[in-house]
């Protein structure tokens, strides 16, 4: 059996479909999944021409990587996955990211890719500036990356606490006044 | 205490005209001092920069990953803020 492989990229420009098939093959997997994201022209009902990309490439790499690991333990330690993300400024109908998963089975590998695309949505530090027929332009508003003080991790993800905006007191959720079992 | 480059992402770089401001940062800051530190620089640059507000939504970086809020930023080449993300 070959090793299960990754490549993961932030490139300029936009994204290649066939560069995300041409990975997806391995003699013991009979399930690939693709994501193909493009710039879509409507917005909030505003007309969009185009949309420039920009991210911090060593941390958004580091984390789809962690993504990537994650999914293998979730579903399928031998996953092979490929994520490239777009950047700069790309037109309507460019790709702005490609996805592709290749698993033993296909359950797996579609689970597993839209696993990816979620938590690049709200882990990867990638920001999108829309442009407008009229010649405005608008960063898109998203998740916030802050990190809540180690140790409240697994507090939070147990709780229904809303987000906890960067800058708050954190206190709460270090001791908090009632702790849940 | 020493001068840094913070380079600033997203909506953050409407705020200054190279996309970086340089401020005087102390590896024992927290992330919410330094973001206090970088709304100083920002308020005496930009008369339209409307003050820390701005920024509490942000996260800080170092040269390699996304400091915690409860911990130290450390030593690093460059420092990085990074609002709100929408990627994909």
């Amino acid at each position: 059996m070959n090793s299960p492989h990754t490549l993961v990229k932030i490139i300029e420009g936009p994204v290649k479909a066939h560069h995300i098939i041409q990975f997806l093959s391995h003699p013991s997997h009979g399930g690939q999944t693709c994501f193909l994201g493009s710039v879509r022209d409507l917005n909030h009902g505003r007309q969009v021409v185009a949309v420039s990309y920009e991210c911090h490439k060593v941390i958004a790499e580091k984390v789809l990587n962690e993504i990537i690991t994650e999914a293998r333990v979730k579903w399928e330690k031998n996953l092979c996955a490929i994520i490239i993300h777009g950047t700069r400024r790309l037109q309507v109908g460019e790709l702005s990211v490609g996805i592709g998963v290749s698993t033993p089975h296909r359950d797996e590998a579609f689970q597993a890719c839209r696993y990816i695309i979620e938590e690049l949505k709200i882990r990867v530090p990638i920001w999108k500036q829309e442009h407008y027929i009229d010649g405005e332009s608008e960063w898109l508003k998203g998740h916030e990356l802050c990190q809540p003080p180690q140790g409240t991790a697994l507090l939070l993800a147990t709780t229904k606490s809303k987000a906890i905006p960067c800058g708050e007191d954190f206190s709460e959720l270090v001791h908090p006044k009632n702790p849940t079992s | 205490m020493n001068l840094n480059r913070v380079i600033l992402f997203g909506k953050l770089k409407n705020l200054s005209p190279q996309g970086f401001i340089e401020v005087s940062i102390s590896s024992e800051m927290t992330p919410q001092i330094f973001r206090e530190e970088v709304a100083k620089v920002l308020s005496s640059i930009n008369p339209k920069f409307k003050g820390i507000s701005e920024l509490n939504s942000s996260a800080v970086a170092n040269d390699s990953r996304i400091i915690f809020e409860n911990e130290p930023i450390g030593t690093s080449h460059e420092y990085f803020l990074l609002p709100p993300i929408c990627g994909g």
